[in-house]
């Protein structure tokens, strides 16, 4: 409902828009930012009239490679040829005029006449350099980062595939941050489906801002409303690289370190990309314990309170006499000491993300150490289900994908609930409902529990664990990719002998 | 969209305030009273006496063993009256050995399985145990820094790990009570010497115990047992001087029954493969083994034929034997087997093979 309303008032909006052309209008306009630089300028034959934003050029190019040029310059329409630069352009069109205009071109019309002005790109990119990646860290393998800019981004992805196939969309998306996002694909590998299921997301959507990727993620994925991200969130323009092979659609944003990956599954969250540099055997390891972890942090404590509360039988004989000591001088039942203990954590978490990194290490150690061992001493909660929420924590971040370990963080406390409200039934019965939304959930109209759901064998090679790369020979089914081999493993074999 | 909301506040409400109406009863750690062993005795024609035995954790991690002694017609009904002397609710669901006193183990004791078989809290693997002596008495004493219940448990546990007594537990038990062609055992503990130890096994017809066979006999009773056995041992004296001990590392038994539900014989061959473990008189030599395995072959068979005629003079059947015919006849007919029993020729066939000899020269 209200989304149709607010769709109404946007197009209402953008007939408001078409207003009166004239140049005159325009430069009115742009006047009233003081930051608007005009000044003329006086060549050969005419007065020139010179105007940009001042802080979306570079002076330097301005001072070198334009106004010396402009003093010989007779008519206004030959000033492509004049002025060496390679982006110099003639228009009548004030929108574009405009758009130019914030992107960082310096506007040169003839004060007698207004039909045609030149627009000459000298835009700066104040951006900060490509640096280590900091979110997906990885001991071996390439150092480099997505930065903001977006045509650097690009430059990381293609310089890594060098190919003619691979395709980039670029489309303008936010009413008033405008911003640049592209589809990136390989044509001839990726299917055409993913590529437009994107596209018209995309051109769809209708928004006045988009800040960073992680808006498109919540706008464009399957359920909006669904805790789990189903596009991947990745720094590293190697992951993107890797998977455009795999068939995969990437997406990236101007203004955005990240790129977006689609169409995904579940458990490739769980799968690191440092996991391509290590041997398979490690990596299968490493995948394994990851998931597992996950498993263990969000069962762990909701299974400490259901038995605790209800099902004392299932306590093994030699951990009685452990359990009952640790408990015996708390005055809280076992779902409040939960409660207060994983809330701590989060606590911990949230202040250590929100303050800089030197007073966020030192929260975390007073957290840790003093408010874990003060409240123990306290009697407030037992040692053992400090362990455990604290193990619980620790596995939760090991989830390579930091939107996902959010996740995994949340729906811990409902499974908690459940665990106090009816024991071991309500985790079994979270579970299921777990269960039942994965089951849902799709990624870009694909199965987001695949391999296991639908079953396809051959994917499983690269899912909880992954096979060594000569086993990798076919892409992956899930994409649906149009170029279903990899390389021919044939081949590959007669090389070896 | 507005419907899921809706709904999903409508959950929240529901789990806030109708959480109260759903009578599952908390039973949370710290606040209940685990009763580990239990020992029961009649007092009385109809009256039940029941000794609980619950660990009192100190916070200096000691365990203090506390009992409550009540009776009652039923079992159930003591756990109330037990909980009437108690600070919290005396709860059996950590229940880990039931204890029988003799003259009540005598009397039979289906009646007081009942409530074990009953009650789903119960585990199928508690032990339970003859105890020649009173509950009270050996429940109230201390054994090292651990409960009652946990140190009985661990007791029969090690020796049925070690191969020492037979696997027994509530399931062992009820399992041979229904079988029609078995009867069950179970380990009497007794008290020697201010210690606890496991000094007979103690043979039931039924419910009701009716023998027991001593320590010595263990080894007969558990190869002749289970189709596979291993980790037994014993220990013969030839003659005079000579004596050995060995290792069982392997047996197989397998019963022989050409004719079964009739008076002909039935054979079981018993095949050992094992060890010495221990010999005092010089050097073995292979000719020394062989003879060896001849009077070991010669010793088994000779007191199992006898421990099994007393099985059969008794009527009692803790071997499976019937199980063995009903597995092989049509027309299995509990009462006709049980007439002939006593009448059948059961010999034993034993083949020992003494593979290892130690690692002395």
């Amino acid at each position: 409902m209200r989304i149709w309303r607010n769709k109404r008032k946007t197009d209402r909006n953008e007939k408001d828009q078409v207003k009166d052309d004239s140049f005159q209008v325009l430069l009115q306009q742009l006047t009233e930012s003081d930051e608007f630089t005009q000044f003329t300028y006086a060549s050969r034959s005419s007065m020139l009239c010179i105007g940009y934003y001042s802080s979306l050029i570079d002076t330097e190019i301005l001072h070198r490679d334009i106004l010396p040029y402009l003093k010989e310059l007779e008519l206004i329409s030959s000033l492509p040829n004049v002025i060496p630069i390679e982006e110099v352009t003639l228009e009548k069109n004030t929108t574009v005029i405009q758009d130019q205009l914030l992107r960082g071109h310096v506007l040169i019309f003839d004060t007698n006449n207004l039909n045609q002005v030149g627009l000459a790109k000298a835009s700066v990119e104040r951006t900060r350099q490509v640096t280590i990646p900091e979110v997906e860290f990885s001991v071996v393998g390439p150092k480099e980062a997505f930065v903001e800019s977006l045509d650097t981004n690009i430059n990381l992805v293609r310089k890594r595939l060098p190919l003619p196939e691979l395709i980039i969309k670029e489309l303008q998306i936010g009413k008033i941050s405008k911003t640049r996002v592209s589809v990136l694909y390989i044509e001839g590998i990726a299917n055409k489906e993913n590529v437009n299921t994107v596209i018209q997301r995309l051109s769809e959507l209708k928004v006045d801002q988009i800040n960073d990727s992680s808006y498109l993620t919540q706008l464009i994925q399957d359920n909006q409303n669904s805790p789990f991200p189903q596009l991947i969130d990745t720094e590293r323009p190697d992951r993107i690289a890797s998977v455009l092979g795999d068939g995969k659609v990437a997406i990236l944003v101007d203004g955005a370190p990240h790129g977006l990956i689609g169409p995904t599954t579940f458990f490739e969250f769980f799968s690191a990309f440092e996991d391509y540099f290590l041997n398979w055997t490690v990596a299968s390891f490493f995948r394994l314990v990851r998931f597992f972890a996950v498993l263990f942090s969000i069962l762990v404590t909701p299974i400490y309170v259901a038995v605790l509360t209800y099902h004392y039988e299932l306590i093994p004989k030699d951990m009685l006499s452990t359990l009952i000591t640790s408990r015996s001088a708390i005055p809280l039942p076992p779902i409040l000491e939960a409660l207060v203990l994983e809330l701590t954590i989060e606590l911990l978490r949230e202040a250590g993300a929100r303050l800089p990194t030197k007073v966020g290490q030192t929260i975390g150690i007073v957290g840790g150490i003093v408010i874990g061992t003060a409240s123990v001493e306290a009697g407030l909660t037992s040692n053992v289900l400090l362990i455990i929420v604290a193990l619980g924590a620790l596995a939760s971040f090991t989830t390579p994908v930091y939107q996902m370990g959010n996740t995994i963080r949340l729906i811990r406390f409902p499974f908690l609930l459940m665990a106090h409200y009816i024991g071991l039934l309500g985790v079994a019965v979270s579970f299921c409902f777990l269960l039942i939304h994965l089951l849902r959930l799709s990624s870009l109209g694909r199965p987001f529990l695949e391999p296991f759901y639908p079953l396809r064998v051959q994917d499983l090679k690269d899912s909880l664990i992954r096979l060594p790369f000569s086993k990798q020979s076919k892409r992956p089914i899930l994409e649906q990719t149009e170029d279903t081999v990899r390389f021919n493993t044939a081949k590959a074999k007669e090389k070896n002998e | 969209m507005r419907r899921v909301i809706n709904l999903f506040i409508l959950f929240l409400v529901m789990l806030m305030f109708l959480s109260g109406c759903m009578h599952i009863r908390e039973r949370v750690l710290d606040d209940i009273q685990l009763a580990t062993a239990a020992g029961y005795e009649y007092i009385g024609e109809d009256k039940i006496e029941v000794t609980a035995v619950f660990p009192n954790f100190q916070p200096d991690k000691s365990v203090k063993n506390e009992i409550l002694v009540a009776s009652s017609i039923m079992s159930k009904e003591v756990r109330d009256k037990h909980s009437l002397q108690s600070e919290k609710p005396l709860l059996s669901g950590k229940l880990e050995v039931t204890l029988y006193e003799t003259k009540t183990a005598e009397r039979g004791i289906k009646d007081l399985l009942d409530t074990l078989e009953r009650d789903p809290s119960v585990g199928s693997n508690v032990f339970l145990a003859v105890l020649d002596g009173s509950p009270k008495e050996l429940l109230s004493k201390q054994y090292g820094n651990m409960d009652n219940g946990i140190f009985l448990s661990n007791l029969i546990e090690q020796n049925i790990e070690s191969g020492l007594i037979h696997k027994t537990n509530l399931h062992q038990f009820t399992y041979k009570y229904y079988a029609e062609g078995m009867d069950p055992m179970l380990p009497i503990i007794g008290k020697k010497d201010g210690k606890i130890n496991l000094k007979a096994i103690g043979l039931f017809d039924g419910d009701k115990m009716v023998d027991r066979i001593e320590e010595k006999e263990y080894f007969y009773l558990k190869i002749l047992l289970n189709r596979k056995g291993e980790n037994d041992t014993h220990a013969i004296k030839l003659d005079e001087k000579t004596k050995v001990s060995i290792f069982n590392i392997r047996s197989k038994r397998k019963y022989q029954i050409p004719k079964p539900m009739t008076n002909s014989d039935i054979t079981i061959h018993v095949k050992l493969k094992s060890m010495i473990r221990e010999y005092n008189d010089g050097p073995l030599r292979d000719r020394k083994i062989k003879e060896l395995e001849k009077a070991m072959e010669e010793d088994i068979k000779k007191n199992s034929e006898e421990m099994i005629k007393k099985f059969q003079e008794k009527g009692i059947d803790p071997l499976g034997i019937g199980e063995e015919v009903r597995t092989r006849t049509r027309k299995w007919n509990k009462e006709k087997w049980e007439e002939i029993y006593p009448d059948i020729n059961i010999s034993v066939q034993v083949t020992m093979d003494i593979l290892e000899s130690g690692i002395i020269e």
